[in-house]
């Protein structure tokens, strides 16, 4: 965080002071320097890059959730992003497995962070096996209703999470 | 609201912009009130005051004391402020500093007396 330092750091007035129209002016000029100073905290201004923890950030940035969150984002048409995490869990089987995502209102997907885990290993979508013995590709598709991974082979192992970051039409 | 000016009793505010204990001198000619009654001071008057904290740690409150006074016993003038401060209850300097503005502070019921 920055470190307010007075325009007259020597100032020490308390109320029972007569001022001369000088010192009065040294005094508001210190008050709007520190008013100043706030006002850049409010807005950020002032704050040094790293300050903030992440778990004192908007619950939409700094966790996941499997219900509807605001993430404090907007998208460039100015609409907020929400995020919502769901578990659409095993028996991933060709040609595809959909599930409702229950959000209400969807507008536009802007982001979908899918993945499985399977015996400890992490798969990110859309996935592509280049093993020449196995077709592998997998992807994720979205939306205003159902999230739908797509696969070229059964994966019943595979337990699939997706993150949607979102619009909202109201 | 201004307050209304008392020679020899302390007043409670939130704290000055320097922690130490600091004077100033006022001309004679100042309006006070003594038992109700406007006067105005005969010869100058010093402001003292010291900032103090009360609580510990993350609750701590810090708050200044001061006192008009004629009198230029300094060193007599922030023992007494020293030890009207250990008896400020965080609660008084709670509501204090979060109601002081440049011109409002609050009296205390302690008076300092010259040679006591």
């Amino acid at each position: 965080m920055a470190t307010p330092v007075l325009p007259y750091p020597d100032m020490d007035f308390t109320p029972l002071d007569i001022l001369t129209a000088a010192e009065m002016d040294q005094m508001v000029a210190n008050d709007q320097y520190l008013r100043d100073f706030c006002a850049g905290l409010a807005d950020g201004t002032n704050l040094s890059d790293g300050v903030i923890q992440a778990r004192k950030l908007t619950p939409g940035l700094s966790s996941y959730s499997t219900t509807e969150q605001d993430t404090g984002i907007t998208w460039v048409d100015g609409k907020k992003i929400y995020k919502k995490t769901l578990s659409i869990g095993g028996g991933l089987t060709k040609p595809n497995k959909t599930v409702a995502h229950g959000i209400s209102n969807m507008d536009m997907c802007v982001e979908c962070e899918a993945f499985s885990v399977a015996n400890n290993v992490y798969r990110r979508f859309p996935y592509a096996n280049t093993s020449l013995s196995v077709l592998g590709y997998v992807m994720a598709e979205v939306d205003r209703t159902n999230v739908s991974i797509y696969t070229a082979e059964d994966r019943p192992t595979w337990h699939v999470f997706a993150t949607l970051y979102y619009t909202k039409t109201a | 609201m201004v307050n209304q000016l008392y020679l020899n009793r302390v007043a409670i505010w939130r704290p000055k912009p320097k922690d130490e204990f600091a004077s100033r001198k006022s001309p004679a000619g100042r309006v006070y009130f003594e038992n109700g009654i406007a006067k105005t001071t005969q010869a100058p008057t010093y402001r003292y005051a010291k900032n103090y904290s009360v609580g510990k740690d993350k609750s701590a409150v810090k708050f200044c004391l001061m006192i008009l006074t004629p009198s230029l016993s300094e060193k007599a003038i922030e023992k007494f402020l020293d030890d009207v401060s250990k008896k400020i209850d965080i609660a008084l300097a709670q509501r204090v500093v979060m109601s002081a503005t440049n011109t409002s502070f609050e009296y205390t019921d302690f008076n300092y007396k010259e040679n006591e």
